[in-house]
């Protein structure tokens, strides 16, 4: 029962991720390569200063101002390059915070990452922390289905399919941005204020590009731009993936054949979405 | 492009596709009548290769245990998982093993961050985890159902600091790839030398070939001995080529990663002379070695890591055979262990289940050839030797050179089961 609370909670903690980046890919059109570095930052901040004081609070609240700031930056950087350059600027700052992350050493511990974190008070369990993690998952989910549906969701799609004339009638393209960027530094910061306690260990490892291939997957596999169709693929690939283990490979050779396997289901959801993994504009 | 509708068939023939996927997989291993053993490791990825060599070691130790009969009359299953040296996937590894496949044991993690991360949901599952290949201080700490018989680095550069005070290197530069084992090797051995010994201290980017810039700015230095603290042997031969390109002759120490035939073939003249303080070749040249080759073929890494993870597999059979049949009597029978003789040799577990009674050597490269030339322990007072020594093939140590401290010395427990098995192997 206690694996079915893991895979509950992982899925379910993808979910405000999946969602929020599938409305800034998708309805936004903004190439985002780089949000797994927002998380890397609300993740640290969260847990070097709750490590230091003691207190979840502090290092919740610390974590979002520096997640916010963070997501600010990205948006900075958005509003002053072109898609594709903003895409390669969004790598470089990823990597730039990873490589932050493992030269200090004396904040971070580098490369060891931080053991034993411990716990909130409440959540000393896996259902504990499926549940709650469930309940965030929907709250994200039907909150951004109003955002999508509300002024604001239009105003998003407006901008990323047709800038000028957006702007042209009133849409402002800096206010859409940042609050756009900050709707995903929130999720992030909501995702890794749950994980690195779960896992008890907060690991540079856990941040690196794989994860965000994982999250495009689920993006381009729940069509861009749809949350329902995000928090669809995240409830279908993150078990799907998980639900590899159980196949009965022999030792030797499980590890390939099941990288394989899901290399090949990536494969065919990324052909099935091809023509919506890099979107064009609208022509009129 | 507009895009295409939204279709809730779609989703719905997804959801359909997971249920049918999650409904063809059924749990490895239902048998009742067989008992199983968990592998956690990096089957996947940059640090495969040392995932290859411990299942190997894991698969060959339960090949023995069936063939002999199994534990208390029940064969052994192996369930091994993909760790891909990350948290988050040793952590799932660990979930299913504990909580869907019921294991008695958890051979793994390797890398650390597996162990770390898979050792709070043992914890909570009362399943001994054993890591063959974990050494970072930190786990140590990680609990009371933990174990490894692989040695801290904390106990490693304590060797490495007597060495240096054996040899009076007082300063030494230091050129460190920003990874976890390097990273926590690099903070122990600081502590050990002292902050002051260290009179160059860089750390590179996992990967990183080009040290040119790095070893320009050392050639300004002075340093008594260089310390190349890479994570692979491709990393480390690039340190050492380029050291010797700017004329720097000092002497060069290094760890586990220098303990690799590969180091010459890369780096050829570049290597010779290095020192590497690391455990013994376990394994190496005795029977273990061929019979492991015959089956599995070469390791990829070193035969040391597969008898890591053979004795940490054997070690645990034996408890259960002494009649510990569940988590919490595994975990008292290995605390309250005196004396596991195995491939490694022997030893025991102290109460952060640390092993204990691993030794180090000094091995040194020589023409090719990785040769052993004085044994370091942190009981006793340090070896004096300076000769090499070579097995002379009665188990014994012999030293090359007369006049050393270090006199014909009886075989090792290790030795000895090494050549138990090289007898079987040749009886067959």
């Amino acid at each position: 029962m206690d694996f079915f609370w893991h895979m509950l909670f992982i899925t379910a903690n993808w979910v405000p991720l999946a969602c929020a980046y599938t409305l800034m890919l998708g309805r936004g059109r903004i190439l985002n390569w780089g949000p797994i570095g927002v998380g890397l930052v609300a993740a640290y901040a969260i847990f070097i200063v709750q490590t230091a004081t003691g207190s979840y609070v502090l290092g919740a609240v610390a974590g979002l101002a520096l997640t916010a700031a963070v997501s600010l930056l990205y948006a900075w950087l958005a509003l002053r390059l072109r898609d594709d350059a903003f895409g390669v600027m969004a790598i470089a700052v990823h990597l730039g915070l990873i490589a932050l992350v493992l030269n200090w050493p004396s904040l971070t511990r580098g490369a060891l990452g931080i053991p034993r974190i411990a716990r909130m008070p409440g959540l000393e369990s896996t259902p504990a922390f499926a549940l709650l993690a469930l309940v965030i998952a929907v709250v994200w989910v039907l909150a951004l289905l109003r955002i999508d549906r509300g002024a604001f969701g239009r105003n998003l799609q407006a901008m990323g399919e047709q800038e000028w004339n957006a702007t042209a009638i009133g849409v402002s393209r800096t206010r859409v941005y940042v609050i756009v960027f900050l709707l995903l530094g929130l999720a992030l910061w909501t995702d890794n204020l749950l994980f690195p306690q779960y896992l008890r260990l907060l690991h540079p490892n856990d941040y690196q590009f794989p994860v965000f291939v994982f999250l495009i997957t689920i993006v381009v596999a729940g069509r861009p731009g749809s949350v329902r169709g995000a928090a669809l693929a995240t409830a279908l690939l993150v078990p799907l993936r998980e639900g590899l283990r159980f196949l009965p490979f022999a030792p030797g050779a499980l590890g390939p054949l099941r990288l394989i396997l899901f290399g090949v289901i990536l494969f065919a959801a990324v052909w099935w979405r091809r023509e919506t993994l890099f979107p064009v504009q609208r022509s009129v | 492009m507009q895009l295409p509708p939204y279709s809730m068939k779609k989703h719905i023939a997804l959801v359909g596709l997971l249920a049918i996927a999650l409904s063809a997989c059924q749990p490895a291993g239902q048998g009742g009548g067989t008992i199983k053993l968990g592998y956690i490791g990096p089957l996947t990825g940059d640090a495969a290769s040392y995932g290859k060599d411990t299942l190997n070691g894991v698969l060959f130790a339960v090949e023995e245990l069936n063939a002999a009969g199994g534990i208390n009359g029940k064969k052994v299953e192996v369930i091994a998982e993909d760790g891909k040296c990350t948290g988050a996937d040793s952590a799932s590894a660990a979930q299913k093993l504990v909580n869907v496949d019921n294991v008695s044991a958890i051979i793994g993690g390797q890398c650390s961050g597996e162990t770390l991360a898979a050792a709070p949901i043992a914890e909570a599952g009362k399943v001994v985890l054993i890591s063959p290949f974990s050494s970072s201080p930190d786990i140590t700490q990680a609990g009371e159902y933990i174990f490894r018989d692989y040695p801290s680095d904390a106990l490693k550069t304590k060797a490495i600091a007597r060495f240096f005070a054996e040899k009076g290197y007082k300063k030494v530069a230091l050129i460190t790839e920003n990874t976890d084992f390097a990273s926590a090797f690099r903070t122990s051995l600081t502590k050990d030398l002292g902050e002051d010994a260290i009179v160059f201290d860089e750390m590179v980017d996992p990967g990183t070939k080009d040290f040119r810039t790095l070893m320009t700015r050392l050639k300004k230095v002075e340093f008594d001995v260089f310390f190349p603290n890479a994570q692979t042997d491709a990393v480390m031969a690039a340190m050492l080529q380029q050291l010797r390109e700017q004329k720097l002759a000092q002497p060069v120490v290094s760890h586990d990663v220098g303990d690799s035939l590969t180091l010459p073939e890369i780096a050829k003249d570049a290597v010779e002379g290095m020192y590497v303080i690391n455990v013994p070749a376990f394994g190496e040249g005795t029977g273990f070695e061929a019979k492991v080759i015959q089956t599995y073929g070469k390791p990829q890494a070193t035969i040391a890591i597969v008898a890591h993870a053979y004795d940490a597999t054997m070690v645990v059979a034996d408890a259960m055979k002494a009649g510990a049949m569940n988590g919490t009597a595994i975990k008292d029978a290995l605390a309250a262990l005196t004396n596991h003789v195995g491939i490694i040799g022997d030893f025991h577990f102290d109460v952060n289940g640390d092993v204990v009674g691993v030794g180090y050597v000094v091995k040194q490269h020589q023409g090719g050839k990785i040769v052993k030339v004085q044994e370091l322990s942190l009981d006793a007072p340090s070896a004096t030797a300076t000769g090499a020594t070579v097995e002379d093939g009665s188990g014994a140590v012999m030293e090359k050179e007369p006049g050393a401290a270090m006199e014909k010395k009886p075989a090792s427990a290790m030795e000895k089961k090494g050549d138990a098995m090289e007898k079987a192997a040749s009886s067959k």
